[in-house]
């Protein structure tokens, strides 16, 4: 058995718990605080760029550029109006055009979003010659209006499977009880569910955009009749007038559409080209979502910066907390230099003590920032079905870094102290 | 061998100052074991402090083996101390969160002992011979007072130091732990040859040594042999 200075302070701290838990504690969760914002911004960031790397360009009505993003790849805010069915026919018979993909919303099963959409939505992919980014685990695509093609959340939340029928709501949001919102003559049937992306997809439900168009013209036939048999008076209060932004008109067109222009060239003509247009606006997730991380990264400096006065609290306070456990300890340190310590030997002893508690808080405090993290995307997932990975942080290590250089320098002034005063003071002490 | 010539140690309170020891010379040669009496302030502690070099007389000089202790910087008289002195104190002996044995050898390391082995062997040999064999890997604020006192012992002793200085070691002590302990400490410092000064306020004590140093407020009033039966 040795006892080399390490141990010696090891022991020192390991003395005194209540004092030594409540420091490191403290060490812990100033550090946490601040890497789990940094980590959670970064986070959220990566997550956003994941579930939009499947997303070209996106065509809608126009209106904000952010709320066409969030409703189109989010599956969040509600739908802009549409954009005419003629001009979703003239973009894709572009011969600068690749690709397109349809999207119509509008419509809701228990708060999940129906995305009326079409076989090509399957052939998304995140890059070109990355595999499908959706795909298939259990039963089929949808082939026919009225299939549906559940994303693996809202599978395993609304315990639908491969066969069962349901029937969609009016509207984004789900009003529990509201019978009169549903579109009961016209059932949707699960015919397959998708692998999870923990991508917002999972919290989507896949189908033929001919089906908004059925329904929808179904409805319009039942309320015209109904309009023509009520009395003028309650024509107002007649539900699903399938008007405005909200109803999503899709009778005559759709909500968005992905654009995949064959070039580089090829996408900034049709992005000038369509801006220019009275139909529509073209966004290009990039750029938006850019804008929003701007706006995530001032606030993730704001609280960053009030992360790092907390920790210079939490270096204040370790800095007091060594000072008073020095006065409790000058009689150790005299009985040290009474069988033989020098001062160095005090004096290391004294900021080894301090090199442990933070590089103990410093450790406990990173472990702790992913605890947060995982509670922050655990939270995040579930609400807004953006997965936030989980990454190693490297510009943790260099906040740690210098969080134990400032440790050294509280260590080293704490044991300069100790250095100056121990026997002096020890011995009025031994006199009084 | 301790030499002290002319040595007053002085303190100030406030504007008053208070002179705690004066003694104009006193030797004490090798293998002399010195009991210190004396009313309380005064300047037993101080005594053992000074020719520890714990702290500096204000006047006079201390010379241990030929060295006067004075002309050292605090870094030769750490390792004057380190390597010739062993020191017991009444209480503030032992560094808790440590073993009885991890107490011993880092007095032993600190004392300049360099082979690890014979650090162990040393520390392992002096506890199994005060009693504490299956004791030595107890933390020492598990210890009742007489063995704390008894690893204090090994702890001086374990690096075979010419001076012991023990202040008061047994004044907290029942009388059957007193006996224990005193006789442990003579029997020790006899076969290593060391000189032993042993400060206490028992005078039922005092025929275990060979002189007996009284202080008191002017400084010596006495300096004899133990009268016997004392």
């Amino acid at each position: 058995m040795e006892l080399s200075l390490w141990v010696m302070a090891w022991r020192q701290i390991r003395s005194r718990p209540v004092v030594t838990g409540t420091t490191i504690m403290i060490i812990a969760v100033s550090v946490a605080l601040m890497l789990s914002i940094s980590m959670a911004s970064e986070g959220i960031k990566r997550g956003i760029s994941e579930s939009s790397a499947p997303y070209g360009m996106i065509v809608g009505s126009k209106g904000s550029e952010t709320q066409l993003i969030f409703n189109t790849i989010f599956l969040l805010d509600r739908p802009l109006g549409n954009v005419p069915w003629d001009f979703y026919e003239a973009i894709k018979a572009d011969p600068r055009v690749q690709a397109v993909v349809p999207f119509a919303l509008g419509d809701n099963f228990q708060g999940y979003r129906i995305v009326g959409t079409d076989e090509r939505f399957f052939e998304m992919r995140s890059r070109p010659g990355a595999p499908p980014a959706f795909v298939i685990s259990q039963g089929r695509r949808f082939e026919r209006p009225f299939e549906a093609v559940l994303g693996a959340k809202t599978a395993q939340d609304t315990g639908l499977r491969v066969g069962d029928t349901f029937v969609s709501s009016h509207g984004t949001d789900h009003h529990e009880g509201l019978e009169s919102d549903e579109h009961r003559e016209m059932p949707y049937t699960v015919v397959g569910i998708m692998r999870p992306t923990h991508t917002p997809v999972d919290r989507g439900i896949f189908v033929h955009y001919e089906s908004y168009w059925r329904l929808h013209e179904h409805e319009s036939a039942v309320e015209h009749d109904a309009i023509r048999a009520a009395p003028s008076d309650q024509v107002a209060d007649t539900p699903h007038m399938l008007s405005g932004s909200d109803s999503g008109d899709l009778s005559h067109g759709i909500t968005a559409f992905l654009v995949h222009p064959k070039g580089y060239v090829e996408l900034m003509q049709l992005y000038q080209e369509i801006n220019a247009s009275p139909h529509a606006q073209a966004v290009l997730p990039g750029q938006v979502l850019g804008k929003i991380f701007e706006q995530i990264g001032f606030g993730a400096e704001v609280l960053g910066a009030i992360a790092w006065l907390v920790l210079a609290l939490a270096v204040i306070t370790v800095c007091l907390t060594l000072y008073q456990s020095i006065e409790v300890k000058r009689k150790d340190f005299y009985l040290m230099r009474a069988i033989g310590a020098s001062r160095l030997h005090v004096f290391f002893v004294v900021a080894l003590e301090a090199v442990w508690l933070f590089f103990l808080g410093e450790l406990f405090g990173w472990a702790l920032s992913y605890v947060v993290y995982a509670f922050l995307a655990y939270g995040i997932g579930e609400r807004l079905s953006i997965a936030m990975p989980f990454f190693f942080d490297a510009g943790a290590a260099w906040k740690l870094a210098l969080l134990l250089i400032g440790g050294l320098v509280v260590a080293v002034i704490t044991a300069f102290l100790t250095y100056r005063t121990q026997l002096d003071s020890a011995l009025r002490m031994e006199a009084s | 061998m301790i030499e002290i010539v002319e040595v007053t140690h002085t303190y100030r309170v406030g504007k008053e100052t208070i002179r705690v020891l004066e003694i104009p010379s006193l030797v004490v040669g090798p293998g002399e074991r010195v009991a210190v009496v004396g009313p309380s302030g005064s300047g037993k502690s101080t005594l053992i402090q000074i020719i520890a070099g714990l702290t500096l007389p204000t006047t006079g000089r201390v010379i241990i083996d030929g060295v006067d202790i004075g002309a050292l910087g605090e870094s030769q008289r750490d390792r004057l101390r380190a390597r010739r002195m062993g020191l017991i104190f009444q209480a503030l002996n032992l560094l808790g969160g440590f073993t009885a044995l991890e107490n011993v050898l880092m007095a032993a390391k600190w004392s300049g002992i360099k082979n690890k082995f014979e650090r162990l062997q040393a520390a392992t040999a002096l506890l199994h011979r005060l009693g504490l064999n299956d004791r030595m890997h107890v933390d020492v604020r598990r210890l009742s007072h007489g063995e704390k006192q008894r690893v204090a012992i090994a702890r001086a002793l374990v690096h075979q130091p010419s001076i012991v200085l023990a202040d008061e070691p047994t004044a907290s002590l029942d009388s059957v732990n007193k006996t224990v302990v005193l006789d442990e400490l003579l029997a020790l410092v006899r076969e290593k040859g060391a000189t032993l000064v042993f400060v206490t306020h028992d005078t039922t004590l005092l025929s275990a040594f060979t002189r007996v140093l009284t202080l008191g407020p002017g400084g010596v009033v006495s300096d004899r042999s133990p009268v016997p039966g004392e």
